[in-house]
């Protein structure tokens, strides 16, 4: 009990003294994830997609196409995050102009996350049972409507909840950008917590990771459940 | 009328290839209530889903209303389809829309007016006894339930023809009994011709006008039910009628033990009339203690 009185009281004196490092911190964090995030499944949804018609017995199977992305998937997912955004220096200069700050981390964290997604969104469709899109099929939907009226709708629960799942991932990616310089609470935690020994900093980000963490958990469940009709 | 012509389909893999069908000539006339039976494996499914090409044949020829769309694509195979109604065995409804929105896929897809939509699929809920359930969602349903409205789905296009994929293998025998009759009627009442693959000789016994036994990727037997049950020739087809008598038996027993059954409370199309006694007695019977009961059905015209 005395541990986490005195944690607690560490804390608040953190948070008196380093109040707007922590808020930017913690602000900078959430604009990352949350516009990676997004990124993301802009181009994962798409790549999900192609994979799963593209597979043998699917859609349309074209067999090269499903190993040629997963091969590029799994290429970009075995790279750690730290080095994929050291290698895309370059590109993200090219790209967003600047590999500072937070815009300068979002492009890699998207490129780093991508593939990450299109396997949850993949995961999502292959959750469903066959015989619903066959169902589709039989009254004569095209491709697309199977596509939104099937795989995007009725895995939407398991989209939900697959996306909290990408976000927490991101948050963590989000820290390694810290550790280039891009902000956010990793680097609040680095710069004070490893360069300036003061861990009662570090301590304090780590606090606020974790809720953030729980909260993105808690919400996604509450929205997955709501959403979904089976029992 | 649905004439499959030499219809063939062996699929390739890895492993090797399996011939699911072998030379398959079938005709099913309209108003027929066309059974085909056999084991697991003989290739019924296969077959049925060559019908609507949710599987296409090797070779040999499907004609529909004289019609040969075996190469049908694109949107010619998209509007034959909405001819051609189908229920499946997990019945393969959408779990994350309701009873109505289910009911009006079919309509949502080819892209009618809302209003019509919802009027026609709340017919159709009418039809097949669920007018109360339009809002559920189909977890909240028992099987019965969930497989009538997939035939309201299947109905709602208005099709001339109805596949069923073991429509009633995953039910009770008393639910199967009730989805049964609700078939017969809609053969009747709305002049839909159904083609129904099966395992259960009881189901072809119980609707089916003609048979046809298929047992390792050929049609080995076919006729009017009536002559086929009377004097079977082939040994396969004697196997599965013996499963028949067997259960006729039981449930003779059962109705028995049951009591009182008036045979002629309800329209059932008897194919014969010595077995279809002690269905009938059954069916009647049901009628006291249903799990999923048949509810009153107005069979308005499409």
């Amino acid at each position: 009990m005395e541990f986490f009185t005195d944690l607690i009281n560490a804390a608040d004196r953190v948070f008196v003294a380093h109040w707007p490092l922590l808020l930017k911190g913690t602000i900078d964090t959430l604009l990352m994830v949350v516009f990676s995030t997004l990124g993301a499944y802009v181009l994962g949804i798409p790549l999900a997609v192609i994979l799963k018609i593209t597979r043998p017995g699917s859609l349309h199977p074209i067999p090269v196409v499903p190993v040629v992305i997963g091969w590029i998937v799994n290429m970009g997912r075995s790279i750690p995050y730290i080095i994929l955004m050291i290698v895309l220096i370059p590109v993200t200069r090219a790209v967003v102009g600047s590999t500072l700050s937070i815009q300068g981390a979002i492009f890699p964290l998207i490129i780093g996350a991508t593939p990450f997604v299109a396997r949850m969104v993949e995961t999502s469709f292959e959750e469903l049972p066959p015989g619903r899109v066959e169902a589709a099929l039989a009254f004569g939907a095209s491709t697309m409507q199977v596509i939104w009226k099937v795989y995007l709708r009725e895995s939407l629960p398991s989209l939900v909840r697959g996306a909290a799942i990408s976000a927490i991932t991101l948050i963590g990616y989000s820290a390694i950008a810290g550790a280039l310089g891009n902000g956010g609470l990793g680097d609040v935690a680095i710069r004070y917590g490893y360069n300036r020994y003061q861990g009662d900093v570090m301590i304090v980000c780590i606090i606020i990771l974790v809720i953030m963490v729980q909260v993105i958990q808690s919400v996604a469940d509450l929205v997955a459940r709501k959403i979904d009709k089976r029992i | 009328m649905i004439e499959l012509r030499g219809l063939s389909k062996t699929f390739r893999s890895k492993h090797g290839s399996h011939e699911a069908l072998r030379d398959i000539d079938l005709t099913i006339q309209d108003g027929d209530i066309y059974g085909i039976i056999g084991v697991s494996g003989a290739g019924k499914s296969t077959l049925i889903r060559c019908v609507n090409l949710l599987e296409r044949p090797t070779s040999g020829a499907v004609i529909i209303d004289n019609d040969n769309v075996t190469n049908f694509k694109g949107y010619k195979l998209r509007n034959l389809r909405t001819k051609i109604g189908m229920i499946f065995q997990d019945f393969s409804l959408f779990a994350q829309r309701n009873v109505l929105e289910n009911v009006m896929f079919p309509l949502e897809i080819h892209r009618g007016s809302r209003a019509d939509a919802l009027r026609r699929g709340r017919e159709l809920l009418e039809l097949v006894g669920l007018a109360d359930k339009e809002k559920s969602y189909p977890s909240q349903l028992s099987g019965g339930q969930q497989q009538r409205v997939a035939i309201a789905r299947a109905l709602v296009n208005r099709p001339q023809y109805l596949l069923c994929d073991e429509a009633t293998s995953a039910l009770d025998s008393l639910t199967t009994n009730s989805i049964l009759e609700l078939l017969s009627d809609i053969n009747r009442e709305l002049s839909v011709t159904i083609l129904l693959i099966t395992h259960e000789m009881r189901v072809i016994e119980a609707i089916c006008n003609k048979v046809a036994v298929i047992h390792a990727a050929q049609i080995v037997e076919r006729g009017p039910t009536a002559s086929v049950f009377a004097a079977p020739k082939e040994q396969i087809t004697k196997q599965l009628l013996s499963t028949l008598g067997s259960k006729m038996l039981s449930k003779e027993g059962v109705s028995r033990s049951g009591g009182a059954a008036s045979e002629a409370s309800l329209p059932w199309p008897s194919s014969l009339s010595g077995q279809s006694t002690a269905t009938s007695t059954l069916m009647s019977s049901s009628g006291s203690a249903p799990p999923d009961s048949p509810p009153e059905h107005s069979l308005g015209g499409p």
